[in-house]
């Protein structure tokens, strides 16, 4: 009996999760600096999805903290064109390494796979128009940096 | 109480195993970049799927158009055009094709300035 409610508890931990509040991108978009010349944009996102929904990392721009992975969410980071990794470690890391060029906008979504006790936040590259769609619903909640 | 843990087991041999792929061989490389009397745009004919090194495959949809943006000792590098092309390993890769006529040979990867050389080339049917 004792197992199977602590593997019950443990499964509605892993679902549960609050999605994140904010403005949606139709809100907030026109308020977002333009872009300078050298510069190019990445957008962070995670789809409202229930599947490990209370799971959370940080995510790190080439090494750098520039926010949260959390469910509902997304940011931006502006960035002089170059080579990027972003990675955002649970229990395993996986990374994702691109190429920045100025006046670009890049989108990373940002998943909960399987994991062996907490599940894994896997970061992933995505088309313009599908990121958008994406995050059309998702609330806006601002950058560590 | 055994064949529970047996499950038990399985299942985190699985997780594991899914959640553990092997990286992708790269080896740096330079690309020189093309002059714009040599860049083309090559539009996909049929699609293809490419098996990785790392146990993954890899489709290029039909109709996805490349721009050739440089050139590597394996053969020219294509960009993809108005959309975002990845391989994975145990990371995501950004990747160009690198074509050798109507032969893929490679992946460039430009976030890395490396390249994953294909065991066997794939044809593109390209126009």
């Amino acid at each position: 009996m004792l197992p199977r409610i602590l593997s019950m508890t443990v499964v509605v931990a892993f679902l549960v999760g609050c999605a994140a509040t904010g403005p949606k991108p139709s809100e907030v978009k026109a308020s977002f600096p333009e872009l300078a010349a050298d510069q190019g944009r990445i957008y962070f996102y995670r789809t409202k999805s229930i599947f490990g929904a209370a799971v959370t990392a940080e995510i790190r721009l080439s090494g750098e903290a520039v926010g949260r992975s959390t469910r509902g969410s997304f940011f931006y980071a502006d960035r002089p064109a170059g080579n990027y990794e972003v990675a955002s470690s649970t229990e395993t890391e996986k990374k994702v390494t691109f190429v920045l060029e100025a006046g670009e906008t890049k989108y990373i979504r940002t998943y909960v796979g399987l994991g062996l006790i907490v599940g894994r936040i896997i970061p992933e590259l995505v088309n313009t128009e599908e990121a958008e769609k994406d995050m059309a619903e998702l609330a806006y909640v601002g950058a560590t940096k | 109480m055994v064949r529970s843990a047996r499950m038990l087991l399985i299942v985190a041999s699985l997780i594991v195993t899914l959640g553990c792929a092997r990286d992708l061989r790269r080896e740096p490389t330079e690309m020189t970049a093309l002059d714009a009397s040599e860049i083309r745009v090559i539009r996909v004919a049929e699609a293809v799927t490419v098996s990785l090194d790392s146990g993954y495959s890899r489709s290029i949809a039909a109709g996805s158009q490349w721009r050739s943006v440089g050139q590597i000792s394996m053969g020219t590098v294509f960009k993809p055009v108005g959309q975002v092309f990845s391989i994975e390993g145990a990371h995501v890769h950004e990747a160009y094709l690198v074509l050798q006529g109507n032969n893929l040979v490679a992946f460039y990867l430009p976030g890395e300035r490396k390249v994953n050389a294909l065991g066997t080339p794939v044809v593109i049917k390209a126009n």
